[in-house]
């Protein structure tokens, strides 16, 4: 739909590399699904078990509920206790749930924010999601920006604890050591 | 076996929006007394505590109108997110101990379906009504979804229960429930609650004029309870006697009874009166000359059950799960959804004495015997019962500890 899916396609693919077992829950439009494209990478997609909606938030509520599903399955059937990492607010409400019901640490990467995205932020529907934004900021244990200028709109839009926004450029060679570190982190302080 | 009930509702007291508040805070202080802990997990309300313990059963309300939402689907939708969360925190110390989470309505399908799979607990769901029947079929989009909500939840849970035969048939033929999924529990009704008031003259008085006959409808102002025929069928029956017609309930066919009620020249004897407390609605059962449930559509008819603890003799018609409740001529006098032929029943009742008192005792005795709380919640544990019974069997679906 936008940058995301390669964004987080390619940060996947490093996490991968450098030895992390990574099970991805997506969209799908044509049905559930399980592809396993390397050995390290398990990708599930997953499509609303309701329909049809009435607005986005319906559809993503309904979606969320599926998340959900998966992933205490993931988190049921490993001995370990996985990292929960949810990108922008579409899963928030699921993973907010999922680490305040099992104790999963939640490390969250905010690539836009809807004041930056809408062009009515002050509708019923950009608000909703504004707080939804604002609850997962608040609620996660750890924040990825990928710029200095995202890091300043999170401070300023949302009441994130700056201590734990964590700038991690794309384009830094290090970018996967630097994102275990805080995995590593997450898992100690849990 | 100590186990815990997990309810999860849009409405339980002091919200009341229809049945369900009542009906999950009375089965929930019988399984109380069954010895079983119930959780209920509801939406929040003005002036009610956050967290209570009410008569043994703790109730946690959760704030439900923190997100802005375009519209009532998407406020339920942010309603579960907020309930799924709270009960999420509360359901840890529950971890080591039998539970299962009880969902009624497709209103907490989205809560109750998460909460299952990230606990594992095993889901029952109670489906008061279905989209499809409250709607008379489903004609859009809208309603499309939430009938595909309901069958969603059904699917989920590992046991369905509803209140009559009828809804049984319903929700197999218009969710694609297995049958053999669905166990009928009726609605119950706390009789010793039904008792008049300490004048009831005083009290009737009221409604009713001196001489004046107290006809009753209690329900929602919606088409599908009928009230638009009860009115139609008015003139009838005072061109035979002195009544009065007492409409207790909203709803948006309030205005259009009115005007219909001034159509027919007829609005110096039908009174609306809006909600009642609970106690005036007991009392006003009690000095009641007739109770008339002219419904089309009735799940179960509560009203019904209502109406016969508290001694009015009842002329309904035969919709949906209330021919389970009341039998034509010992307990009710059962009408066509019909003007002439409501009007025939309530005439039938309100000119023949003896006729009316046989009707007040039976359905009475009626209630006693099949429709006590205790009874219900005894029929509600038996299914919690085997619910826990099944999923203990089995290995594969266990939560990690």
């Amino acid at each position: 739909m936008g940058e995301l899916a390669s964004r987080v396609n390619r940060e996947v693919n490093r996490l991968c590399e450098s030895g992390v077992s990574v099970d991805v829950i997506t969209i799908s439009d044509s049905g559930y699904l399980i592809e396993e494209p390397s050995p390290r990478l398990r990708v599930t997609r997953i499509n609303s078990p309701v329909s049809p909606h009435s607005t986005i938030i319906t559809w993503l509520a309904a979606l969320n509920v599926e998340f959900a599903r998966v992933a205490a399955d993931i988190y049921h059937s490993t001995p370990e206790t996985p990292i929960l990492h949810s990108h922008d607010w579409h899963f928030a409400p699921a993973a907010a749930t999922l680490k305040n019901a099992l104790g999963v640490p939640w490390a969250l990467t905010i690539h836009s924010l809807e004041v930056h995205r809408s062009i009515t932020p002050n509708s019923p529907l950009s608000l909703c999601i504004s707080t939804i934004e604002k609850e997962m900021s608040r609620e996660c244990d750890a924040i990825f920006v990928a710029s200095s200028y995202m890091r300043d709109e999170v401070l300023k839009n949302t009441p994130a604890d700056p201590g734990k926004v964590v700038l991690i450029p794309p384009e830094e060679p290090d970018w996967s050591k630097e994102v275990l570190k805080i995995y590593r982190s997450l898992v100690v302080s849990r | 076996m100590n186990l815990t009930s997990v309810m999860l509702t849009w409405e339980y007291p002091p919200r009341i929006v229809g049945g369900l508040a009542a009906h999950v805070h009375d089965l929930s202080k019988a399984l109380v007394k069954r010895g079983v802990d119930v959780w209920v997990f509801t939406t929040d309300f003005p002036g009610a505590p956050e967290q209570e313990i009410d008569d043994g059963v703790r109730v946690f309300r959760v704030d439900s109108y923190k997100h802005p939402t375009p519209d009532f689907a998407s406020w339920i939708s942010m309603m579960n997110v907020n309930l799924a969360k709270s009960a999420a925190i509360q359901l840890k110390e529950l971890r080591d101990t039998p539970f299962l989470i009880h969902a009624h309505d497709w209103l907490v399908a989205h809560s109750a379906i998460m909460l299952k799979h990230i606990f594992r607990a095993p889901l029952v769901a109670t489906i008061h009504s279905t989209e499809y029947g409250r709607r008379s079929g489903i004609h859009d989009d809208y309603q499309r979804m939430i009938a595909s909500t309901e069958a969603w939840l059904a699917r989920e849970a590992w046991r369905v229960i509803c209140c009559s035969r009828y809804m049984m048939d319903e929700i197999h033929r218009a969710l694609g429930t297995p049958l053999d999924k669905i166990d009928v529990i009726p609605n119950g009704v706390y009789l010793e609650r039904f008792t008049p008031p300490p004048f009831p003259e005083q009290f009737k008085s009221r409604f009713v004029f001196p001489g004046e006959k107290l006809v009753l409808f209690v329900g929602r102002l919606v088409y599908e309870k009928g009230v638009h025929l009860l009115v139609d069928a008015f003139p009838k029956v005072l061109s035979s006697v002195n009544a009065r017609l007492v409409i207790v309930g909203e709803g948006y066919l309030k205005e259009r009874i009115s005007r219909r009620a001034s159509e027919l020249g007829i609005e110096h004897k039908v009174y609306l009166t809006g909600f009642l407390s609970s106690q005036e609605l007991r009392w006003l059962y009690t000095v009641a000359d007739v109770l008339v449930m002219p419904s089309l559509y009735e799940p179960f008819g509560i009203v019904a059950l209502e109406a016969s603890a508290a001694g009015a003799p009842i002329v309904s018609t035969c919709a949906g799960g209330i021919g389970e409740i009341l039998t034509h001529m010992q307990s009710c006098v059962k009408v066509f959804p019909d003007p002439d032929s409501i009007a025939w029943g309530i005439l039938r009742v309100l000119t023949d004495h003896a006729l009316a008192e046989a009707l007040r005792r039976n359905a009475r005795e009626n209630v006693e015997k099949n429709y006590s709380w205790s009874r219900i919640s005894e029929q509600t544990l038996e299914v919690y019962q085997r619910v826990y019974h099944e999923y203990r069997g089995q290995e594969i679906w266990r939560p990690k500890r």
